[in-house]
C-alpha cells in the first residue's frame, strides 16, 4: 500500500489562505509596543519576530501552513554586529565629510550615497535572512546572489528614475525583483520573476501622474498667486483664477492621495505576486485595484480618531488639574505640568498610531493579499529536495542600524 | 495508532503516517517505521490554531510531524516533558528581556554620562592643534553660507578689533592669534566653533556699551578656544548621538525622544564648558587689570529675565548666576582702558560699509541661549 500522497493532476490549483485571528495579532502588537517602551526599544527584535511568526504560521499554502524559524535573539546579534561595522563606517564618513567641506560648503552631502548603498545591501541581506527562516513542508527557502551587486544595480536605477520624475520606477522594480528571484530557491527548486516593468507601467502611470499633480499643483498655484499679487497689488483677473484653480486641484488631489496610494499598492501587489514562479508553479493574484482602499482608509480614520481621543482626554486632564490648582497648591508649576501632560500626550499618540499602522499595514494588507492568491500547478512543487543553509541576521541588523540614524 | 502528516526534512513530500506510542514515538508508514522520536526531545513548533506541529531536537532540523486531532495532542502533552524546550517555539520571557534591556540602558547611559566626556577630553588633549585647522576651515565655510557671508570689514573697526584681540591673546596666553570675525546678523550673540574660530554677530556689537563688555565676551570665547570646547563638543555629540541611537533604534517617535535626551545631555555638558569659559574670562580680564562686571551686565541685558523655567534645558548657566560670579568686585590694580573712545567708536561702526544685516536665524551655540528677548536695560545702555 502506498500511503504517500498521490501526485496532483496537472494544472491542479492549491489554495492560499490566511487563518490568523485579528485579535491575536492585535494582542501581539499592543503587548510588544508596551514592552518596546519599557525596554528602551530593545524589544523590537522580538516584536518583529513575533509578528512574522504569526503571519507565516497562519498562512496556508495548499493545506499546509508556512513556518518562520527566526528568533529575536538572532536579530539582536545581527544588530550588534551591524553596529560594530557601522561605527568605523560613521567615523570614516565624518572624516571624509570634513575633508569635503574644506573644499566647498556642504560638499559632503553626496556622501549620503554611501549610506544608500549600505541600505540597499542591507535590504538584500535582510531578505536573505527572512527567506532562509521560511519553511514550508519541511523544506526551506534560501537565496544566493551578492548584496553589493544588488546595491550597485539599485543605485544605477536611481538615475533614470530621477530623470523621469519617477515614471521609470516600474522598470526599476522589475529589474530588482528579477535579480532577487533569480537568486531565490525553494529547496532545490529555482525561482524566477516573470512580470515586466511595462506591465506595471501600463497600470500605474495615471496614478503616478495624478499623484505628482498634487505637489506640483500646490507649488505652481502658490507661485502664480504670488506673482499676481506682486504685479497687481491684490490678486485680480485671470491669473488669480488660474492660481486658485490650481490650488484647488492640488488640494483635491491631496485628499485623493490615500485612494491613489491604496490603488497603487494593490496594483503593485498583484503585479508582483503574479510574477513569482517556482519551477513550473506560479502564484495568481486576483486582488482588485480597489482591494486595499478599505484597509488604508480604516487605518487613517482610526489614527485620526485616536489622536482626537487622546487630545480630548489630555484637555480634560489639564482642565481638572487647572481647577485643582485653584483650590490646592500643586507641587509643580502649571507650566511644568503642561509640559509633562504634553510629553505623555505625544507618547500616547505615537504609540497608538504605531499600533494601528502595524496592524493595518502588515496584518490586514497581508490577509487581503493572501486571500486573493492561489497557487497554480502545485504538481511542479511536489517532491522538491531540501537544500540551502540559514543565513545570518547581519542584513537585518544593518537595516535597523541605518534606520536610527535617519538615513 | 493515529494518523498524521510527516515531512522528513529532506524533501517536501507529504507522508501520511501512523503514530505508535511505544518507548519512543514511532512514526510509521505501511508497517515500516520511518523514524523514532524519543519523548524528551520532542518540541512544539509554530502552527496555525488547531494544528499541532512537532519537531525532534537532535534529528533532521526541518522534519515536521503535524496533525489536528485534539486527543492525539493530549497524548503528546502527557508523554513529552519538554515540549517547549530549547529549539522549539519556546515562549520568550518578556521579564528577562526587560531586565537585560534595563542593564544595557544603564551601561549606555553610564557610557554617555562618564566615558564620552572623558574620551572627548582625552582626544582633545592629544589631538595636535594642526589637525583641528581643517575642521575650522570646513566649519567656517558653512557658517558663512549660513550668515550669507556678510563679514564686516570697515578698516578702522578691524584695526581696533585687532588691538583688542592682541591684548587679550597675550593675557590669555593663547599660542595662536584667534582672529575673530564679525558677521552681520540681527541676533546679539557670539560663538566659538570647532577649529578655534570665533564669531561675533553685529547685533552684539551694537548692544555692547563699552570695550570692557566686548572684551569680556571675546575672553569668554577665547576660553572655549583655549579649552578646545568646540572639538570636545563635536566628539561628545557624535558619541552621544551614536549611543542614544543604539538605545532607541527605529521605534516610532524615537526621533523626538532621541533629540530630547541628546539636548538634555548636551546642555549638561555645555553648562560645565560655559562655567569654565567664564572662569577663563575672569582670569584673562583681571590680568589686563579690567573688571568683568561689564560682561555680566551685558549678559543680563541681552538675555533679559525669564530664563528661569528652562534651566535644565539651557545650554548655559542661568544668567543671574553667571552675572553674580562675573560681578564679584575686582580688587587688583585697574589697568588702562583697552581701547580709546575713538577706537571704540570705529569698532562699533565696523559693519557700516557692509551689506545690510541678514534676517536669518543664528546659531544657538553661542554666548547667550535666550536671544529672543533683548530686554534692554536703559540704565546700562545710556549709563556710560
Amino acid at each position: 500500500m502506498d500511503v504517500t500522497e498521490p501526485p496532483p493532476f496537472p494544472g491542479q490549483i492549491g489554495a492560499i489562505r490566511f487563518t490568523g485571528d485579528n485579535a491575536v495579532f492585535r494582542r501581539i502588537v499592543v503587548r510588544g509596543t508596551v514592552l518596546e517602551l519599557i525596554t528602551f526599544g530593545f524589544y523590537r527584535f522580538w516584536l518583529t519576530t513575533d509578528m512574522r511568526r504569526h503571519l507565516w504560521s497562519n498562512t496556508e499554502v495548499d493545506g499546509d501552513a508556512m513556518e518562520y524559524t527566526g528568533r529575536g535573539k538572532e536579530l539582536l546579534f545581527g544588530f550588534l554586529i551591524a553596529l560594530a561595522i557601522l561605527l568605523p563606517a560613521f567615523f570614516v564618513y565624518t572624516l571624509a565629510g570634513i575633508a569635503a567641506e574644506r573644499t566647498k560648503a556642504f560638499a559632503s552631502l553626496p556622501l549620503y550615497a554611501v549610506f544608500f548603498l549600505f541600505g540597499q545591501f542591507a535590504i538584500f541581506r535582510a531578505r536573505r535572512y527572512r527567506l532562509t527562516r521560511t519553511v514550508w513542508r519541511g523544506v526551506r527557502f534560501w537565496m544566493t546572489g551578492s548584496g553589493w551587486l544588488y546595491a550597485l544595480r539599485s543605485a544605477a536605477w536611481l538615475i533614470p528614475v530621477m530623470l523621469t520624475l519617477g515614471f521609470a520606477y516600474p522598470w526599476q522594480m522589475a529589474s530588482l525583483e528579477r535579480y532577487k528571484f533569480q537568486h531565490t530557491r525553494y529547496g532545490a527548486l529555482p525561482a524566477s520573476f516573470g512580470a515586466t516593468g511595462g506591465q506595471l507601467f501600463k497600470r500605474v502611470w495615471w496614478i503616478w501622474l495624478l499623484g505628482l499633480s498634487a505637489p506640483l499643483g500646490v507649488f505652481g498655484g502658490s507661485i502664480l498667486a504670488f506673482v499676481a499679487q506682486r504685479n497687481g497689488g491684490a490678486p485680480t483677473g485671470g491669473a488669480a483664477i488660474a492660481a486658485g484653480l490650481l490650488v484647488l486641484a492640488g488640494f483635491v488631489a491631496a485628499i485623493c492621495l490615500p485612494f491613489l496610494h491604496a490603488m497603487r499598492k494593490a496594483i503593485e501587489w498583484r503585479w508582483w505576486v503574479n510574477g513569482i514562479r517556482f519551477g513550473g508553479a506560479e502564484i495568481r493574484c486576483s486582488l482588485p485595484n480597489g482591494g486595499l482602499i478599505g484597509v488604508y482608509w480604516t487605518m487613517i480614520g482610526l489614527c485620526v480618531l485616536a489622536s482626537v481621543g487622546w487630545s480630548i482626554f489630555g484637555g480634560i486632564v489639564v482642565g481638572v488639574l487647572y481647577l485643582a490648582s485653584k483650590f490646592a497648591a500643586l507641587p509643580i508649576s502649571p507650566r511644568e505640568l503642561g509640559q509633562i501632560v504634553g510629553v505623555v500626550w505625544y507618547i500616547a499618540i505615537i504609540l497608538t498610531t504605531g499600533v494601528i499602522a502595524r496592524i493595518y499595514l502588515m496584518q490586514r494588507v497581508w490577509r487581503t493579499v493572501t486571500q486573493s492568491c492561489a497557487l497554480h500547478d502545485i504538481g511542479a512543487l511536489a517532491n522538491v529536495a531540501a537544500a540551502g543553509e540559514v543565513a545570518g541576521a547581519l542584513g537585518e541588523g544593518l537595516a535597523d542600524g541605518l534606520d536610527f540614524a535617519g538615513f | 495508532m493515529s494518523a498524521a502528516i510527516y515531512f522528513d526534512g529532506k524533501s517536501n513530500r507529504r507522508h501520511h503516517v501512523e503514530l505508535r506510542f511505544a518507548d519512543t514515538l514511532d512514526i510509521a508508514q505501511a508497517e515500516r517505521t520511518l523514524v523514532s522520536w524519543s519523548y524528551p526531545n520532542i518540541r512544539i513548533v509554530d502552527a496555525p490554531t488547531g494544528t499541532t506541529r512537532l519537531w525532534c531536537a537532535g534529528g533532521e532540523p526541518l522534519a515536521r510531524l503535524q496533525f489536528r486531532d485534539p486527543d492525539l495532542r493530549r497524548e503528546i502533552d502527557r508523554l513529552c516533558p519538554n515540549l517547549t524546550g530549547p529549539g522549539g517555539a519556546q515562549p520568550v520571557s518578556a521579564g528577562r528581556i526587560a531586565l537585560w534591556s534595563a542593564a544595557a540602558a544603564a551601561v549606555i547611559v553610564g557610557l554617555i554620562w562618564f566615558s564620552v566626556p572623558l574620551l572627548a577630553n582625552e582626544i582633545a588633549e592629544i589631538m595636535p592643534v594642526a589637525w583641528e585647522k581643517p575642521l575650522g576651515e570646513a566649519v567656517d565655510r558653512q557658517t558663512r553660507v549660513f550668515f550669507n557671508g556678510g563679514q564686516c570689514t570697515a578698516p578702522g573697526g578691524v584695526a581696533a578689533l585687532n588691538k583688542l584681540v592682541r591684548q587679550l591673546q597675550v593675557a590669555a596666553r593663547l599660542p595662536v592669534k584667534p582672529d575673530p570675525i564679525v558677521l552681520t546678523s540681527a541676533i546679539p550673540n557670539a560663538f566659538a566653533l570647532p577649529g578655534g574660530r570665533v564669531y561675533v554677530l553685529s547685533a552684539l556689537l551694537r548692544d555692547a556699551a563699552g570695550p570692557d563688555e566686548l572684551a569680556g565676551v571675546l575672553a569668554h570665547e577665547f576660553g572655549h578656544v583655549s579649552h578646545r570646547d568646540g572639538l570636545r563638543r563635536l566628539i561628545r555629540d557624535g558619541g552621544t548621538g551614536y549611543l542614544v541611537g543604539l538605545l532607541f533604534g527605529d521605534v516610532g517617535g524615537a526621533g523626538a525622544a532621541l533629540f530630547a535626551v541628546r539636548s538634555l545631555l548636551n546642555a549638561a555638558y555645555a553648562r560645565d564648558d560655559e562655567t569654565r569659559a567664564d572662569a577663563f574670562a575672569i582670569v584673562t580680564m583681571h590680568r589686563l587689570g579690567r573688571p568683568t562686571a561689564p560682561l555680566g551686565r551685558l549678559l543680563t541685558r541681552i538675555a533679559g529675565a525669564g530664563d528661569q523655567d528652562y534651566s535644565v534645558l539651557s545650554d548655559h548657566p542661568m544668567t543671574s548666576e553667571r552675572a553674580r560670579l562675573l560681578e564679584e568686585p575686582f580688587t587688583g590694580t585697574l589697568g588702562p582702558p583697552l581701547l580709546t573712545a575713538d577706537e571704540w567708536r570705529a569698532l562699533k561702526a565696523i559693519c557700516d560699509v557692509a551689506p545690510p544685516p541678514a534676517r536669518d536665524g543664528g546659531k544657538t551655540d553661542g554666548l547667550l541661549k535666550n536671544h529672543s528677548d533683548l530686554g534692554l536695560d536703559p540704565d546700562f545702555t545710556h549709563g556710560r
